[in-house]
């Protein structure tokens, strides 16, 4: 006997509704971090990332363009404050963890980790962002380096190695418990005019 | 594309690997459970699960990012699981073809339609080839749309139509067929 359509329609909806219910295994947790184990950064000239970023479609709103507009403006005048600034005033980036005397100061982290392949420093600085601030590594040295911008204060801050092992600075000279049984580093900037500046 | 992977494989490209943290985790599943329907094995499970994701990093250069990046993954994995499956296995993916007359009562289709369970669908498509049962699961489970399962499986999109179709009513015949044998 010759099967209606409806009858067919009716048992091939049942069956996509089953096939949506079906329950996935979940893998192990371990998958994500070995991926990550076997893959390292990758490195892009300037010119491949501006023509990826041209390449990339974006939305453009006049609303959208005001804070654009404000970092432009901003970018500018803190350009202009640059070029005009004491000669005397220049970022020092050398030696272990340093800090200059500027209202923004550089701070340069060192990391002595040869067998890492990625770090990144992390801290109260930007509010313990996922992202942090990646440290790239000196050959010449045979040391992973990063700089921080801040103003003068007190921050904790961590190397984030491999993107799973969270370290305090071995060079710190101030550390604290992070309440979950981990240390983080002590920065304390002072005010720039030639007053105490210490890590 | 799924909300913000064009941004995340532009990151990754600049060299942000918690970008591609973030890719790994979001389709894990998904390509594991293929990698499980492949080999049978969870040690096998991983070990393919792991290399496609290490060559999609890799490869990563050669991928559009406006274009939708799960299928561009799936087609991977697929590639990967049946290379495996031939060195290892040393046998040919598997072929099935089944009967196509439907001579079945008309009563047993509505029964059908109200007995089978999520269980016996598992089954069913545990039997049916690779092709069939991969392009029912990009479409009703993963939920990709017919032009992005004819991108995984490398089809034209006329050919997928079918090859759902076709697949679906394939699964159909052997849930029937299997309540057949039960009965007996």
């Amino acid at each position: 006997m010759q099967k209606t359509p409806v009858n067919i329609e009716k048992v091939l909806k049942r069956i996509t509704g089953l096939i949506v219910d079906i329950r996935y295994a979940e893998p192990p947790e371990s998958l994500t971090e070995n991926v990550l184990a076997r893959i390292k950064p990758k490195k892009s000239t300037f010119l491949e990332r501006l023509w990826r970023r041209l390449r990339t479609p974006v939305s453009v709103s006049p609303l959208k363009m005001l804070p654009a507009g404000a970092s432009v403006l901003g970018v500018f005048a803190f350009a202009v404050v640059l070029l005009w600034r004491d000669p005397g005033e220049r970022i020092v980036t050398h030696g272990i963890n340093q800090v200059t005397h500027h209202p923004l100061n550089a701070v340069v982290l060192f990391l002595d980790r040869p067998d890492a392949t990625q770090v990144e420093v992390i801290g109260s600085f930007d509010n313990w962002s996922q992202r942090g601030v990646s440290m790239v590594w000196d050959k010449d040295r045979g040391l992973w380096v990063g700089a921080l911008y801040l103003k003068p204060g007190s921050y904790e801050y961590a190397f984030r190695v491999n993107n799973r092992e969270i370290i305090a600075d071995p060079k710190a000279i101030l550390n604290q418990d992070d309440g979950f049984g981990h240390q983080n580093s002590i920065l304390i900037i002072g005010n720039g005019n030639g007053g105490e500046t210490k890590i | 594309m799924a909300s913000g992977e064009e941004t995340l494989v532009y990151e990754i490209l600049s060299g942000d690997v918690n970008s591609y943290a973030l890719l790994v985790k979001r389709y894990q599943k998904p390509i594991y459970n293929l990698m499980l329907r492949m080999t049978g094995s969870e040690q096998d499970a991983l070990d393919l699960t792991q290399e496609t994701f290490v060559r999609a990093y890799e490869k990563l250069e050669k991928f559009n990012p406006s274009a939708p990046f799960f299928p561009w993954l799936y087609t991977m994995g697929l590639n990967l699981a049946r290379d495996f499956l031939r060195k290892e296995k040393g046998s040919p993916i598997e072929s099935y073809e089944l009967d196509n007359s439907f001579s079945i009562e008309i009563d047993q289709d509505d029964a059908l339609a109200d007995q089978i369970d999520v269980q016996e669908v598992l089954k069913g498509l545990q039997t049916l080839p690779i092709d069939y049962r991969e392009a029912l699961l990009l479409r009703f489970h993963e939920g990709l749309s017919i032009s992005e399962v004819a991108y995984a499986l490398g089809l034209s999109l006329s050919a997928a139509k079918m090859r759902i179709h076709r697949g679906l009513l394939k699964l159909r015949q052997l849930l029937e067929n299997q309540r057949t044998v039960d009965r007996a």
